[in-house]
């Protein structure tokens, strides 16, 4: 195939080429910087709990629905997990299966999060909730694209079929997940006990 | 569903694809889907927001509006079709054109991307241009002429700002030339990841326009800071500025991602860390700062925005003002070093080239771009010198006195490459010399404003509007200028008459240097920041500081017209009419379609013009 | 080596010219100095101008060393004779000499200049002859009180806020924002900036914040005199921004005297 500079050949479409070990060092490398520009405005906001609110923790805040999401996502998770399993056996139904549960996972995992930020128990006007909303309102924003990319990765693996000839977007979905799995419970230790 | 999947849309040649059917043109079609998108959203929020009292576009539902028409505008501009339907795994329908047609839709090519940036880019700088010589006109009188309320005047200065900061001095020479160049420098076809850079560009047309457009929703008076708590009780207008910030952002924060992952993982054999080319490093100097720094500022905007929309009373109450004041600076400084960095870097570029003498201490400066990036993250509280508490004061200064080490560095590399050099004196050699000029006025103004106690006097007076304008237009527009005429023969495989640039060059440099040296002095003589009105005896010299100003605006207009008219209608240029050695000089000029045929493969360094010296780059078939 | 040495004479040369006129236009760089502050102020940026101006110098002449010394001669297309990549001693004096500037620069006048404005204030705190002025900002406004005289806010003839101080006596202003002040009221004044050019100094007020500012007017003048002799907001602060500006005097201490009584005859007339 030649090297057109339009690349309309090679690049418009993910997953059907094989990648080499340069291919695949190179789209680790990157998703790595992304996830470290991600993780800024999450360290942002948990230092600025601490300056505007220091280390007070409202009494009110709700508690089960973060404990519950937290169980949610680790169970969405595994599944992306064996999803990444099925991968490396190239196991196409394999991965829809365990992306199915993954997705039904997360996304009860973003109505969860999104519970104690938006019932109305904490005063948005109180320098605990003013922190504490647009906190969790960030990582319910970073799961929800996240999400996204889940059925992305699950429709094209379907759609693709046979065609695909490297699962490099079904370990990145996972990777992605673990990291907002680890971001989340970051701040929802920082939220609720530090 | 019909599509069967898989069904491959690749054609087998690697030819380059033809216009398909005809269709309609994608910024079109993008402007549609965006008020579509608008409409939509806006409507929903408005419908279901409980109070009646709200007008129909309200400051909340204009958010969510102006989300919906985000996503319309860049789907409907390609992203839809070339980058969504895609990673759902449909089959592909988009085909590149061929033609200036590819310049007004989504493209994978870094060469149009990187065009696209710079013509946008400059659009910007016009539009805040305009603005620039509004106050300007204002400014020639003591009293309100031109502008009815001091909020308009204040308005304006807001949008001449945040329009020339983010999408001129963040944009221009790291979007427009980084995604250029580099992928050629580097000895690539493509960037890294080219799909996502083709979508972000778009964002900067719609990053414009929010800005320049914020005045429909209400005049806002914090200029491009956006201090709170002014900015939360501010017209709405400056949620527009938010969201055009915000939207300006994400594309320099693709641009950074993708210029890492192209420097670091595409680099030809051969071109190892030792051989990287000057400019290189100055991207990837760049490209982590606005990889730590632009989410860090994105995620302060949000909170913000929803401080002014919500309302949460984030940065209101008692003590947290300042708050916002040190998010905001800890992104602000390391801002100014994205703008000058790749300043510094392209005059390491151009200077071996143009003199034909080997680039002297190489490493030094390298070791300078790298210390400017650490460094600029400890120096932001300098910006607040009468602001804080006397505690901090003196270790801020320390840090901002040391930051000029590393930024001499460039000087001392650029001396040393002159030193008994043969140089020659063209257009943008000049034009680099000139840079020089403006830069150590701005570095050495810098100086006095480090020193906390003459900050005292200076801060927020014309002294340091003076200082920054130094900077940024002295050193990145100017080098920015240098580099359009440089690498003009390769844009377009046209050059440029040099009496004519020399020309535009000492136009620009003139002006330049007499309207804002004068800064300094109407700064020094009392002349405080953000007012339309000033006391009457200092409206001589702004009177005729407007009048400088004025010359250097037309200076701008004839470079960039005689450019755009070389560009077209130049006299044809040689290949490699500098006898660079670099690897973008390896590409055709003009460079359209593949960089390089066949993989190159760099055996000796870029820069080392002594006899012996081999060729830099062999191409094995 | 030629053009070492010859560069070299003409860099000291220029440069001691240079800095003659810079210690000459250097006394002159804050236009016109009213206060103890603004002299000092005054010192280190002269200082810093001498510093710098060889410097700029030294740089300036290597662009027209590059504009004509070393200009490639027409028909000349062969590279350059001379290809050091590295030279030890020049990339050492550099590294050095900027190091040592700096350092040298923070010492003097950054650290120094501070610490002299800081000491002022705590001595003027100690002395029994310090003026306290309480200056209150608010969008868009000043108003100054005395509270050692009594006097809530200080007023002209026309009702506009003014400022009136007496000559050589130490001031102590306190700057306060306007405001209750409970920390969630959403009414809170924004910051501004209490700025008189003539003194040297300004300062910012912050809402929920007290800040200080020392200063010993040295001039008898006022703003009518001369236009740098005037309290101005230099934040932007809203569109009032540009007129939150008030009238300073600076008079003899007996008409100070006689101002304050006019002033406490004004305040129980009313
Ligand atoms: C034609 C040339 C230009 C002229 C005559 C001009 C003039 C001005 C003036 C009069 C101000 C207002 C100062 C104040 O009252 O605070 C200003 C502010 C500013 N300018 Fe320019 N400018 C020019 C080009 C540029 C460029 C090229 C940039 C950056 C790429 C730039 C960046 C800024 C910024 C960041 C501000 C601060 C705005 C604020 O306070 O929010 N300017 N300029
Ligand atoms: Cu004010
Ligand atoms: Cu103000």
């Amino acid at each position: 195939m030649a090297a057109s500079s339009n690349q309309s050949n090679d690049v418009l479409y993910p997953m059907q080429t094989p990648l080499s070990r340069a291919d695949l060092f190179k789209l680790k490398g990157g998703l790595t910087l992304f996830l470290i520009g991600l993780a800024v405005p999450i360290l942002l906001l948990l230092e600025m709990r601490y300056v505007v609110a220091g280390g007070y923790v409202a009494p009110q805040v709700t508690q089960w629905p973060a404990i519950a999401a937290t169980v949610a996502m680790l169970l969405s998770g595994l599944f992306t997990v064996a999803g990444s399993k099925s991968a490396k056996k190239a196991n196409r139904p394999g991965i829809v299966r365990s992306y199915n549960w993954a997705i039904l996972f997360a996304l009860i995992a973003i109505i969860l999060i999104g519970i104690p930020a938006f019932n109305g128990v904490l005063d948005p006007v109180s320098h605990y909730g003013e922190t504490f909303i647009p906190t969790m309102g960030t990582i319910d924003v970073y799961l929800f694209f996240t999400w996204i990319g889940m059925l992305a990765t699950r429709s094209r693996v379907k759609r693709l079929g046979n065609k695909i000839e490297n699962y490099w977007g079904v370990y990145a979905t996972n990777i992605v997940l673990w990291f907002m799995f680890v971001c989340w419970v970051v701040t929802w230790v920082q939220l609720y006990y530090l | 569903m019909s599509v069967t999947p898989g069904n491959s849309p690749l054609q087998a040649t690697g030819e380059l694809p033809v216009v398909p059917r005809r269709r309609m043109s994608p910024p079109m079609k993008g402007v549609i889907w965006a008020a579509i998108g608008f409409l939509l959203l806006n409507s929903i929020v408005s419908g279901i927001d409980p109070d009646v009292l709200h007008s129909y576009v309200n400051q909340v539902s204009v958010v969510f509006g102006w989300m919906g028409a985000m996503v319309g505008w860049l789907f409907g501009v390609g992203g839809w079709d070339a980058l969504v339907k895609p990673a759902f795994g449909f089959p592909l329908k988009w085909k590149e054109t061929v033609g200036w047609r590819r310049y007004f839709e989504y493209s994978t090519d870094h060469k149009v991307i990187g065009i696209q940036y710079m013509v946008s880019s400059g659009l910007g700088f016009l539009i805040a241009g305009i603005a620039a010589m509004m106050m300007r006109l204002q400014l020639m009188s003591d009293h309100m002429w031109l502008f009815q309320y001091s909020k308009g005047y204040l308005t304006t200065v807001g949008v001449h700002g945040t329009i020339m900061m983010f999408s001129v001095g963040t944009v221009f020479m790291v979007g427009g030339l980084g995604n250029y160049l580099i992928p050629m420098m580097v000895g690539s076809n493509s960037s890294a990841f080219s799909r996502l850079s083709g979508i972000s560009v778009w964002m900067v047309p719609a990053g414009i326009m929010t800005v320049a457009f914020s005045p429909l929703l209400g005049d806002w008076t914090t200029g491009w800071r956006g201090y709170q708590p002014l900015a939360s009780q501010d017209g709405d207008g400056i949620i527009f500025y938010y969201l055009g910030v915000f939207i300006l952002l994400l594309s320099s924060l693709i641009v950074a991602l993708n210029l890492v992952a192209t420097i670091v993982f595409k680099r030809a054999p051969g071109l190892t860390w030792n051989r990287l080319p000057m400019y290189a490093w100055g991207m990837l100097a760049v490209s982590f700062l606005n990889i730590i720094w632009i989410p860090e500022i994105m995620m302060t905007f949000i909170l913000a925005l929803l401080a002014k929309i919500v309302p949460l009373p984030l940065f209101t109450a008692v003590g947290s003002p300042m708050v916002y004041l040190q998010m905001f600076w800890l992104f602000g400084h390391p801002e100014v070093y994205i703008v000058v960095v790749p300043a510094l870097a392209l005059w390491m570029e151009i200077l071996p080239v143009l003199s034909k003498k080997t680039l002297f201490a190489r490493q030094w400066g390298v070791i300078g771009l790298v210390f400017v990036m650490l460094l600029s993250g400890m120096v932001w509280a300098h910006h607040l010198f009468p602001t804080q508490g006397n505690s901090t004061i003196l270790p801020i200064s320390f840090f901002t006195e040391m930051i000029s080490i590393p930024t001499g560095f460039a000087f001392m590399v650029a001396i040393g490459t002159i030193w008994k050099s043969k140089f020659t004196l063209n257009t943008p050699s000049l034009l680099v010399l000139m840079s020089m000029f403006n830069f150590l006025i701005g570095g050495l103004t810098g100086v006095f404003l480090a020193d906390p106690m003459v900050n005292m006097q200076l801060h927020d007076t014309f002294f340091v509007v003076g200082h920054f304008h130094y900077t940024i237009i002295g050193g990145m527009v100017f080098s920015s200028f240098a580099a359009m005429y440089y690498y003009l023969p390769k844009f377009s495989g046209r050059t440029f008459n040099d009496k004519w640039g020399q020309f535009g060059a000492y136009w620009i440099f003139i002006a330049f240097n007499a309207t804002f040296f004068q800064f300094f002095i109407v700064g020094l003589r009392g002349m405080n920041r953000w007012v339309p009105v000033y006391p009457h005896y200092l409206m001589w010299q702004n009177f005729e500081i407007s009048i400088c100003a004025f010359l250097l605006g037309f200076g701008f207009l004839y470079n960039i017209g005689y450019i755009i008219w070389a560009w077209v209608k130049g006299p044809a240029a040689e290949e490699n009419p500098w006898k660079a050695k670099t690897l973008e000089w390896y590409a055709p000029s003009p460079a359209v379609g593949t960089n390089f045929e066949t993989e190159p493969q760099v055996v000796n360094g870029f820069y080392d013009y002594s006899d012996g010296a081999g060729e830099a780059v062999v191409f094995q078939s | 080596m030629g053009d070492f040495w010859g560069f070299g004479i003409i860099w000291v040369v220029l440069s001691v010219i240079a800095d003659w006129i810079a210690s000459i236009v250097g006394r002159h760089f804050y236009v016109f100095t009213a206060s103890v502050q603004a002299q000092e102020g005054q010192a280190a940026a002269s200082f810093l101008l001498m510093t710098v101006v060889p410097i700029f110098v030294f740089v300036v002449m290597m662009l027209f060393y590059a504009l004509f010394r070393f200009r490639r001669r027409k028909g000349d297309t062969g590279s350059s004779t001379s290809q050091v990549k590295f030279n030890k001693a020049y990339v050492g004096l550099w590294v050095t000499l900027s190091l040592v500037v700096n350092l040298f620069l923070f010492v003097h006048p950054t650290a120094s200049a501070m610490q002299v404005y800081w000491q002022e204030g705590q001595a003027y705190n100690k002395s029994s002859n310090e003026l306290i002025v309480d200056v209150t900002a608010q969008q868009w406004g000043w108003s100054f009180s005395y509270p050692q005289y009594g006097i809530q806010e200080s007023v002209d003839s026309n009702g506009n806020d003014v400022l009136y101080l007496p000559v050589d006596r130490p001031v102590k202003f306190v700057l306060n924002s306007y405001g209750d002040g409970d920390g969630l009221s959403e009414q809170i004044d924004v910051i501004h900036s209490f700025w008189i050019p003539a003194f040297g100094m300004k300062t910012d007020v912050i809402p929920g914040e007290t800040r200080y500012e020392y200063i010993t007017p040295t001039v008898i003048s006022d703003t009518q005199q001369n236009g740098m002799m005037r309290v101005q907001c230099a934040e932007v602060c809203g569109p009032g921004h540009p007129y939150m500006e008030s009238n300073l005097h600076v008079v003899s201490q007996s008409n100070f005297a006689s101002w304050v009584q006019q002033q406490l005859k004004l305040q129980s007339g009313s």
